[in-house]
């Protein structure tokens, strides 16, 4: 039985990712005074996508055709070392927050490489701009990690979030509220959500994500698309993991339940911030996650004490 | 609760720091000393309930309520909307202001107090909110700005005046409220002559007012 | 007793021999026809005697020895950093070189003179019996020297300058055989250091360690992007790697200080790693960028772009290089860092200890070093191979089969050493024990179960990756694939020029850190009456606070050591009459 219900968690990850970005575009379209698209909608775009043939530019070689594979492996791999809820992870070692952040990592490298290989001057844009996000955002996601380790003396993300069963709000709650607000500050950075960036246009000048994808087509779409929403569920499951209530008896099976609604309510959250706030000026967002890592940095000279 | 409290007030540092913006940066205010005027309910001191309840409104209403309109109302008559000119950037501002509360925790952990206090945080951050404010006033060129920096100072000196010396708090008390009220009376006053004078608070260009230079400088 | 080999010792020596032979094999390709085949001879001979200096420098047992075999080193290197010296660059990096080397080279004499011992004329060097031999000197002393001395050839900041001038002018094995391994010596005379001094380490040296460590890393880095030369970019990533162990070494000594062997040993496990993995995927980027150098006539990545077709081994080569330098868990980069990684989480962990702020010190300078490097090779390697050409290309091919052969053979070490972490674990115990003179590391859990997963992780990355190809052909069999041009917003002529360059690549970057990569943009109009004639900008990324340090200081010596101007006549007989003096000095003085 031990193995069996974090397989059937990662299981349920899987399935139930895509709908994560359904109910995002359903609460955007609720504050816009739209029907939107259905729940379901990004499973049928999948499902589409796959469906379809496959248009490859004449200037794209084999590194075009290596990025939307290397970076779904990539995010599936990281999907096995978060815990759910109270049960522990499927694989855990120590140090595995390490290689958690550098399996995202690998996404990145391989996603800008295809974006370079077009030889188009959006994708060129993108690649940038993501790669600059990107440097912040990680030492960001580090600093946050090192709190969480600092707080619950432990060196695996599943002994961080998992087995502590609670004990690590017992250390300090305010610092790890900080901790929780700049967990989700880094979910937004990486998911390419408002205020950094706009899912929605598909101009070169405001998007980071969406022009980096601009020539793939077909099955590699759909691959991007399916690592987007499974990379959402990841990031989080973080600070899902940190705001579970673990005074609940840990045998009840219903704590799945309480962890995906913890994370729909996540995808809430985001489709209300994506309503209500508008897009950060590029020179901005630097300015944003220093202040991002300036938190953690506080977080942890509380802690120090 | 108390923890709490004071981490807010860190983050507000951070926040008026990180902000270029006037009204922001007086909402900061404003919000910080409705935060320390709480600070004494959950310190347990030897006040009788209805002195400490006194204490609290008097704070609430001078620092949340009198003190920041008084500022809104001089920003409109002066109609400054931001800060233009920084001598440092906004990233380095914020990381400066991590540095000043790692300096403060330091300096506390080296000079312990006497007696125990509600709780260990409240030297530092009190440090770090005096630092942040001088901070701000060096840092920024804006006249309302030194305002607003100098009553993030006093906000923190004020902290630390409630964690010592709760056991004659009404001598501290209307110390500080005068002091306050003083010195944004003649800051006030300063920038209305300033402004009516010159036409603008950019006080980095005072230094226009001197008939002898050390080298030639134009006046911009 | 000359030579002496123990576990320190082999562990550099493994990648010295594997590195030195596969790169003279690269050599033989790179010299035998073109712009270098005339000096070719002269090039072997210093070639094969800067091999036999590191290889004795590794092995030697006394201080004399090593000191010869350490100038040997620095000799021979200089003389093939200048071999092309028809250029005029060339010729002020090898200057450059030769001065950084020798002011490290007298400092090292003085560390030497001051750990000899009466008695035993060459001095200790190898074995633990100096601590017995009762020389009082302060330690304190002895480590800074030896820290300065050293870290002048190991190129950590503030002693990098001379690296990014020299390592681009070399010719490119020789340059893969220098970031590889002579940078190397230097780490390696640090922790031979700390065994002769008893492996009783100060924490304020291990503060300063991981201190040059973090300033290595990201300002190195920092200083990287957007170079104009693909040889400085490697060049700035080998500062930003010894960066690194650096960062590991220093939190190794801290941990011991703080009694914590644990940590220790994971710090320095990681640095000797990560130094065994660097020395092989920078030589095969150094390789690589040198290949590709040959075949399209240029450096600068500018001007490069679209040749990943052509030159099919040159740009696998590169990009294996560049997963491996970014630290990506499907090469051999990531190891090293991992380990360095989890002895700062344990060191944060583990509640009480002082540990804390190293610790995080430590965290930060690894994620932000490794996520600009991650940016830097991602964009470099996009900008040099992927895309259209950008200026006119020929029809390129590879430059010579010999360089494939070799550059092939290092990807297959490369790859090797992704899976083969645990192999590592008794040497690098065994290593750990012989710098710090305790054998509590050879006691402690291996690390072999800390790497076994890392392999696992990297196998099992290979095997989904392929797995998803595999599920795309599948898919696609049956449908139309069809070729068309880019999508360009359906501009009609779309060219190489128009798509992004590396100064575009990392502008948003170096925008956000302006205080280390100050840009010169230079710009000068030709003035007529009406209408300008003419325009020309120029934009080069200048280090800029080095620069005004270092002005300063240099202006100021200038200026003081001028009045002794007058001690150099140029005339032989007053040379002679100055030798002659001091000799009589020092005759006299030892008489009294």
């Amino acid at each position: 039985m031990n193995i069996v219900y974090p397989l059937l968690n990662v299981l349920i990850a899987l399935l139930a990712a895509p709908l994560m970005a359904g109910i995002i575009n359903r609460v955007k379209a609720f504050f816009a005074g739209r029907k939107g698209p259905s729940l379901l909608q990004l499973y049928f775009d999948i499902g589409k996508l796959l469906r379809k043939g496959a248009v490859y530019s004449r200037t794209t070689g084999v590194f075009f055709r290596l990025g939307p594979p290397v970076g779904l492996a990539a995010v599936f791999m990281a999907l096995f070392f978060i815990p759910w809820g109270a049960y522990p992870a499927v694989l855990f070692f120590p140090g595995d927050l390490v290689l958690f952040v550098y399996l995202l990592g690998t996404q990145r490298f391989f996603m800008i490489l295809a974006a370079l290989d077009t030889g188009s001057s959006f994708e060129g844009m993108g690649a940038g701009r993501d790669a600059q996000f990107s440097v912040l955002s990680e030492a960001v996601l580090f600093l946050c990690l090192a709190v969480m380790s600092a707080a619950s003396g432990s060196v695996s993300l599943n002994g961080m979030l998992c087995s502590a069963g609670g004990k690590i709000w017992q250390v300090s709650p305010p610092v790890l509220i900080v901790v929780v607000f700049v967990l989700y500050i880094i979910l937004l950075v990486e998911n390419y959500r408002v205020p950094f960036d706009d899912p929605n246009t598909h101009l070169e000048l405001t998007m980071i994500h969406e022009v980096m994808a601009l020539d793939h087509g077909g099955a590699d779409l759909a691959m991007i698309n399916y690592a987007s929403a499974l990379k959402f569920w990841i990031l989080a499951a973080l600070p899902a993991g940190l705001l579970f209530p673990y005074a609940l008896n840990p045998d009840f099976p219903g704590n799945a339940l309480l962890f995906f609604g913890i994370i729909a309510a996540t995808a809430v959250l985001t489709g209300i911030v994506e309503s209500g706030m508008a897009r950060l000026r590029l020179l901005k967002v630097p300015q944003l996650l220093t202040a991002a890592a300036a938190l953690s940095l506080v977080a942890l000279i509380f802690l120090a004490k | 609760m108390l923890d709490g409290i004071l981490m807010l007030l860190v983050l507000l540092n951070l926040f008026s720091l990180g902000s270029t913006r006037i009204s922001a940066s007086i909402r900061v205010v404003a919000y910080q000393g409705a935060a320390i005027g709480l600070v004494p309910l959950f310190l347990r001191g030897k006040i009788p309930g209805t002195m400490l309840l006194g204490i609290v409104f008097v704070t609430l209403l001078v620092k949340a309520v009198l003190l920041p309109g008084f500022l809104r109302y001089a920003q409109k008559r002066v109609n400054v909307r931001r800060e233009e000119k920084t001598f440092v950037g906004v990233s380095t501002s914020i990381l400066c202001g991590v540095a000043a509360l790692g300096v403060a925790f330091f300096i506390s952990s080296r000079l312990p107090l006497p007696f125990a206090t509600a709780s260990p945080f409240i030297v530092p951050v009190a440090l770090s909110v005096s630092l942040t404010g001088s901070f701000i006033i060096i840092s920024r060129a804006q006249a309302l700005s030194q305002v607003i920096g100098y009553l993030i100072l006093e906000n923190g000196i004020y902290l630390f005046g409630i964690a010592l010396f709760l056991e004659q708090p009404l001598l501290v008390e209307l110390g500080m409220l005068l002091d306050v009220f003083v010195g944004v009376f003649v800051m006030g006053i300063t920038i209305f002559h300033i402004n009516r004078e010159f036409e603008h608070t950019d006080t980095s260009r005072l230094s226009g007012l001197a008939d002898w230079l050390p080298e030639e400088r134009s006046l911009e | 007793m000359f030579f002496l080999l123990d576990s320190l010792s082999a562990f550099f020596l493994v990648p010295l021999l594997v590195l030195s032979a596969l790169s003279a094999l690269y050599g033989w390709g790179y010299l035998r026809k073109g712009k270098g085949s005339e000096s070719a001879g002269r090039q072997w001979f210093f070639f094969n005697i800067l091999v036999a200096g590191m290889i004795a420098v590794l092995l030697a047992a006394d201080s004399l020895m090593f000191l010869v075999c350490w100038e040997i080193m620095a000799l021979s290197s200089f003389f093939l950093v200048v071999s092309r010296d028809e250029d005029k660059t060339a010729r002020q990096a090898g200057f450059i070189y030769l001065g950084a080397a020798h002011i490290g080279t007298a400092v090292l004499l003085l560390m030497f003179a001051l750990l000899s011992v009466p008695g035993v004329p060459s001095g200790f060097w190898n074995s633990a019996a100096f601590s017995a031999s009762g020389v009082q000197i302060s330690r304190a002393f002895l480590l800074t020297l030896g820290i300065f001395g050293f870290g002048m050839k190991a190129g950590f900041m503030p002693l990098h300058i001379w690296l990014p001038k020299a390592h681009p002018a070399a010719p490119s094995h020789v340059s893969a055989l220098m970031s590889g391994i002579m940078i190397k010596t230097g780490i390696y005379g640090i922790l031979r250091l700390f065994s002769v001094l008893g492996g009783g380490v100060d924490a304020w040296c291990g503060g300063a360690l991981i201190l040059a460590g973090i300033c290595s890393g990201v300002i190195g880095m920092l200083l990287a992007l957007g170079q104009r030369d693909s040889k400085r970019v490697l060049a700035y990533s080998s500062i930003e790697n010894i960066g690194i162990i650096c960062m590991g070494i220093g939190l190794a000594v801290y941990a011991r200080v703080c009694g914590s062997t644990l940590v220790c040993l994971l710090a320095l496990s990681g640095a000797l790693l990560h130094l065994f993995n660097h020395a092989f995927f920078k030589g095969l980027l150094f390789m690589a960028a040198g290949a590709a150098a040959k075949s399209c006539g240029t450096r600068d990545p500018d001007a490069l772009g679209g040749c990943a077709k052509a030159l099919p081994v040159t740009s696998v080569s590169f990009f294996l290089g560049s997963a491996g330098a970014s630290g990506i868990p499907l090469l051999n980069g990531f190891a090293g860092k991992f380990l360095i990684y989890l002895a700062a989480f344990c060191g944060l962990s583990l509640k009480g200890s002082g540990l804390l702020f190293p610790c995080v010190g430590v965290i930060a300078g690894l994620s932000l070093s490794g996520c600009l490097s991650l940016a830097c090779f991602s964009g470099l390697s996009g900008v040099m191979f992927l895309g259209k050409p950008r200026g006119r290309q020929d029809v390129l091919s590879e430059y010579s089969t010999l360089m494939c052969a070799a550059m092939i053979a290092i990807c297959a070490v490369c790859l090797f050493l992704t899976f083969a972490g645990p192999l590592f674990s008794f040497p690098l115990a065994g290593a750990a024990a012989i710098v710090f003179q305790s054998a509590d590391f050879l006691v402690l859990p291996g690390l072999a179960d800390r790497l076994v997963p890392l392999s696992l992780a990297a196998a099992a990355g290979y095997i989904l990756a392929a797995l998803g190809i595999v599920f795309r052909r599948v898919l696609l069999r049956r449908r139309t694939v069809s070729a068309v041009e880019t999508w360009n917003c359906g501009y009609a002529n779309p060219g190489g020029r128009m798509q992004y360059t590396a100064a575009s690549f990392f502008y948003p970057l170096r925008k956000t850190f302006t205080f280390f990569n100050v840009r010169k943009n230079a710009v000068a109009v030709s003035k007529t009456a009406v209408f300008p004639a003419g325009y020309k900008g120029e934009a080069q990324s200048v280090p800029g606070i080095f620069k005004v340090f270092l002005s300063g200081i240099s202006a100021k010596l200038e200026e003081s050591l001028s009045r002794l101007r007058w001690l150099q006549q140029g005339r032989l007989h007053v040379y002679i009459m100055y030798i002659m003096a001091a000799l009589l000095i020092l005759l006299l003085w030892k008489i009294r």
